[in-house]
């Protein structure tokens, strides 16, 4: 067994029209035996970034504590907020100086330009390979299922709603079919003017 | 920065002033790969990428796909990697190891262009990939195509992970260069026009598209001549597109999803000077 599917977890970002969703789902686990069911893969980087990760998940805390070392660094130096393509660079930049002997973690960036407002999302491999498509990217040992099943529910230009359903939707098909996740979800939807945190009713099991 | 100041040669060194690979978890790695653990999976840009010399300058071209395993990763993933402004290089292997060795490698010869008041040669950009790569054993797996025109003529090398290089006059690169160089060796000829010769390098990357699974999706091509460097892409052949468009789509009415609980992080507008 990889120890990428040690703890479980799946993490989902889409882009619409000037805003963005980024979810989780809740569990954590050892192999098979659920060990906690409240765990969040995604974290707020400042007002409209926000960072999943998945995989090994000390390794993701360990990850975390090293973002937002650096984040925190780059904000006091440059003196503004940071801009969720410059947080990506940091982060795959971090991965690729553990590139032989890496994290087992994925690192997904989702948010809005804090000026000008254009929704980012990308997803890295665990030694920072950055992928920046347009529609949605996603992360995690349901990534294969939520893939398949975004590619049907993504659509151009939808609206924060649209993209919240669509993203909710998306993330409780593959949970239905994904051992190693489960146990509820929470979407996180940023827009300009608010970020909308929904913790959604999925099964329990 | 004070507090910054006083965490420079402590154990912080390595997260404020990052030089060079951290090898630290490789004991741990290497514990758990020898308990049976399979190593994660790696995006590789499983490609198809195709260069060719012609009568003044160079056409270098690759697919856009980026696969994990069976998994298409990325579907528009750059693969025509800027270098200069008349030097670039087209990538195969390790997608992490190309994006930083290409930007290593603009950097650096940005540098020089800086401090030497010239263009920077081909032959250059070539020495600095091959002996960082050769430093590396290969265990950085990089495979670059790297041409470009400079002030003594266009040139196209081949550079191998493990640090061996070779000019050419055409080349191919990748999962799909069995397809894209019989292409190639068929209809390469010396002294080609410009036309002739960024026509060949799209029907070799339509080879390569077709005959392997890990190439497709769309091509990007770059033609460098001495004035002037023309990108294109990305450019969809039509095999490339989904055979017929959907009818009709998923469409979620507004509350179909049960929210248990929710929460608003209003923001405050703030107008500020500061926030460029």
């Amino acid at each position: 067994m990889s120890i990428m599917s040690y703890t479980g977890g799946t993490v989902l970002a889409m882009a619409g029209d000037d805003c963005v969703c980024i979810a989780s789902d809740l569990r954590l686990g050892e192999q098979m035996n659920t060990v906690a069911v409240d765990q969040k893969k995604v974290h707020k980087m400042s007002d409209k970034v926000y960072v999943g990760l998945c995989g090994f998940h000390s390794d993701a805390k360990t990850v975390l504590d090293k973002i937002m070392f650096r984040k925190n660094l780059y904000e006091l130096r440059e003196n503004r907020s940071i801009k969720p393509k410059v947080l990506a660079t940091i982060i795959s930049n971090l991965a690729y100086q553990h590139r032989f002997g890496s994290f087992f973690t994925e690192p997904l960036v989702a948010g809005l330009d804090p000026v000008s407002h254009k929704p980012y999302i990308c997803a890295m491999d665990t030694i920072g390979n950055i992928c920046t498509p347009e529609d949605f990217v996603a992360i995690g040992t349901g990534a294969e299922y939520l893939l398949g099943v975004s590619e049907s529910f993504w659509r151009k230009g939808m609206n924060s709603e649209e993209l919240f359903e669509a993203t909710a939707q998306s993330m409780l098909s593959a949970l239905e079919r994904d051992a190693a996740s489960g146990w509820g979800a929470v979407v996180y939807t940023i827009t300009k003017n608010n970020v909308n945190i929904r913790t959604i009713k999925a099964r329990m099991d | 920065m004070a507090a910054v100041d006083s965490f420079q040669n402590g154990v912080l060194q390595c997260e404020i002033e990052p030089n060079g690979f951290d090898f630290s978890n490789c004991t741990r790695n290497c514990a758990l790969a020898r308990m049976g653990a399979a190593p994660p999976r790696l995006n590789s840009t499983g490609t198809t990428i195709v260069a060719v010399t012609y009568k003044d300058g160079v056409v270098m071209g690759a697919d856009s796909r980026a696969t994990a395993g069976n998994i298409i990763a990325d579907k528009h993933c750059e693969k025509v990697h800027y270098i200069t402004d008349s030097i670039y290089a087209c990538g195969a292997g390790t997608a992490a190891d190309l994006d930083q060795v290409t930007k290593m490698l603009s950097s650096s010869l940005r540098l020089l262009e800086l401090n030497t008041g010239r263009k920077a040669r081909v032959i250059t950009a070539l020495r600095i990939a091959k002996q960082h790569l050769f430093n590396y054993m290969g265990y950085i797996g990089a495979y670059l195509l790297i041409g470009g025109v400079d002030p003594t003529g266009p040139y196209l090398y081949d550079v191998s992970a493990n640090g061996v290089t070779m000019a050419r006059p055409f080349a191919a690169q990748g999962s799909g260069s069995y397809a894209a160089i019989t292409v190639l060796e068929k209809d390469f000829k010396i002294g080609m026009t410009e036309e002739e010769a960024s026509n060949l390098v799209q029907v070799a990357l339509h080879a390569g598209m077709h005959g392997d699974n890990a190439s497709g999706n769309s091509l990007n091509l770059v033609v460098i001549t001495p004035e002037k460097t023309i990108f294109r892409g990305p450019i969809v052949p039509d095999f490339c597109n989904k055979p017929e468009p959907i009818e009709s789509d998923y469409k979620f009415k507004t509350g179909s999803t049960t929210v248990l609980k929710k929460k608003e992080i209003k923001f405050d507008i703030v107008e500020s000077m500061d926030m460029h």
